[in-house]
């Protein structure tokens, strides 16, 4: 994991026998063979989120958590900010979290 | 493989029970199951016990108190399909020819143990980022409306249906109506999933006594088991479409394999329904539907009792509660009922063939933890 400015580059493993894409790296957990080392990209497309309204006691609500898909073939969850005006499909950046490592921050459309 | 033939069936009222412990809920359903079949506890020779919060040995330690000892008792979990995962074994058991006569137990305490949803487990990086149950689930439906245009008034359409059906089962926790307004203003719990989208937590128990042929009480319309199939889950990771079902879909192609039956060939089904959502996507998973019809399904009145093929006569989760363990066992009792006419109140019309359904869920990485689709039928 390494941090420029505001956006993170997450290093995960490739599968040379299968392409199993894992993060963190790892050796194949589905035939055992050697990885590669790739970076995913760090702007990704929310695949699905929810705003949570009720949540274990002493969390405060609401927040939004989601899946986004990355290339080359990667699905992370994590929460999602801002809340509003979040859709399936809107494209998010990697950003780093102090707590919890990253979040999905989306990107704004300019409206020109 | 022999043929299995459902002898018994027992079921404690659901909902909140502070005041019983969880041996006596469990002891409740297997008097009833041995005691609608005829058998004595001494005759059975094998058991399966579903179970995932009472700490461990769930299955002695209900079991020693109905007069079931020294026999093979395993207890199982895989969330909320632990229940139909005991079927499936002891369906396999006296299948195989192992056992000519088992019981299947699904029992859970539920009162106490949580403050608000289920928590998952805790280690978790996704839990402890926020991720719930109900989340899950909404994450599910968000996505489906996204791909399928299916709309929060088709979503509230399977409360409000289950509901209405669950005023006609004496054994559910709610007995109350409720409209689609109700449901869609009731207040928010993960987006877009309201409080009436969302099953109560429950107490309560159901058994089943499965043999080999009949040995049940004469004179009574029997009920064979023609298939059980059991999957576990998937990696979210490789970007599976999560609002397809895919996990049921396996499980339901396996059992109609194996029963020789389609989905065309059902007349009732019991079917998942924790959250509005899941039996939207579940009944599009069995071949009830199209993939992304499953909210007009429900809206339309399809899956109502009176409808084409009815879903949830029972109420389902919405009406009974969801005593996590239990709820795959109590399919089987409703089901049974259906076949034999006995369902009073909320019997569908010449039932021959029935599908029950559940998947687990609450591992943050898996599509679920398992699905188990069985069916059964008239003898």
């Amino acid at each position: 994991m390494s941090n420029t400015a505001d956006t993170l580059t997450l290093t995960c493993s490739r599968c040379n026998g299968c392409g199993e894409v894992a993060c963190p790296p790892a050796s194949c957990a589905l035939c055992g063979l050697e990885t590669d080392k790739v970076e995913i990209e760090t702007e990704g497309t929310l695949y699905s989120y929810t705003v949570v309204h009720r949540a274990p006691p002493g969390v405060a609500v609401p927040y939004a958590i989601g899946y986004a898909d990355f290339v080359p073939g990667l699905r992370l969850f994590a929460l999602v900010t801002p809340i509003d005006e979040l859709t399936p499909g809107a494209t998010v950046r990697l950003v780093p979290d102090c707590d919890v490592g990253y979040r999905f921050e989306l990107i704004q459309e300019l409206v020109s | 493989m022999r043929d299995v033939e459902i002898v018994g069936v027992g079921m404690t009222r659901f909902g909140k029970q502070e005041d019983r412990s969880l041996e006596s809920l469990g002891r409740a359903a297997v008097v009833d199951a041995l005691n609608d079949g005829g058998v004595t506890s001494n005759s059975i020779q094998a058991a399966f016990v579903a179970n995932v919060l009472g700490g461990g040995q769930v299955g002695q330690r209900v079991l020693f108190r109905a007069g079931i000892e020294s026999i093979p008792v395993l207890t199982i979990d895989v969330a909320c399909a632990s229940g139909s995962a005991a079927l499936h074994e002891g369906f396999e058991a006296v299948a195989s020819g192992r056992h000519d006569i088992v019981l299947v137990l699904g029992v859970e305490k539920m009162s106490g143990l949580f403050k608000g949803g289920i928590n998952l487990q805790r280690e978790d990086r996704e839990s402890r980022l926020g991720l719930t149950m109900p989340g899950i689930y909404a994450m599910v439906a968000r996505r489906h409306m996204f791909d399928f245009g299916t709309t929060p008034a088709q979503l509230a359409a399977v409360s409000v249906k289950n509901r209405r059906h669950g005023l006609a089962n004496p054994r559910a926790m709610f007995a109350q109506e409720v409209s689609v307004e109700q449901v869609l203003e009731s207040p928010a719990i993960a987006d877009p999933l309201t409080m009436l989208q969302c099953c109560p937590n429950a107490d309560g128990a159901a058994a089943v006594v499965l043999t080999a042929g009949d040995h049940g009480r004469a004179g009574r319309p029997r009920v064979r088991v023609l298939a059980s199939h059991l999957v576990s889950g998937t990696s979210l990771r490789r970007q599976v479409e999560i609002d397809r079902g895919d996990i049921s879909r396996r499980a339901a192609a396996g059992a109609y394999e194996q029963a020789g039956v389609g989905p065309a060939d059902v007349d009732v089904a019991e079917v998942h329904d924790p959250f509005t959502i899941g039996e939207v996507v579940s009944t599009e998973a069995l071949g009830f539907c199209d993939a992304g019809d499953g909210g007009d399904f429900a809206a339309s009145g399809a899956s109502s009792l009176d409808g084409s093929l009815p879903v949830n006569p029972s109420g389902g989760l919405m009406s009974k509660g969801h005593p996590v363990a239990a709820t795959g066992v109590a399919q089987i009792a409703e089901l049974t009922w259906q076949l034999r006419g006995e369902a009073e109140g909320r019997q569908v019309p010449e039932a021959r063939v029935a599908v029950a359904h559940t998947v687990g869920g609450g591992v943050a990485e898996l599509d679920g933890v398992a699905s188990v689709v069985s069916i059964l039928a008239a003898a």
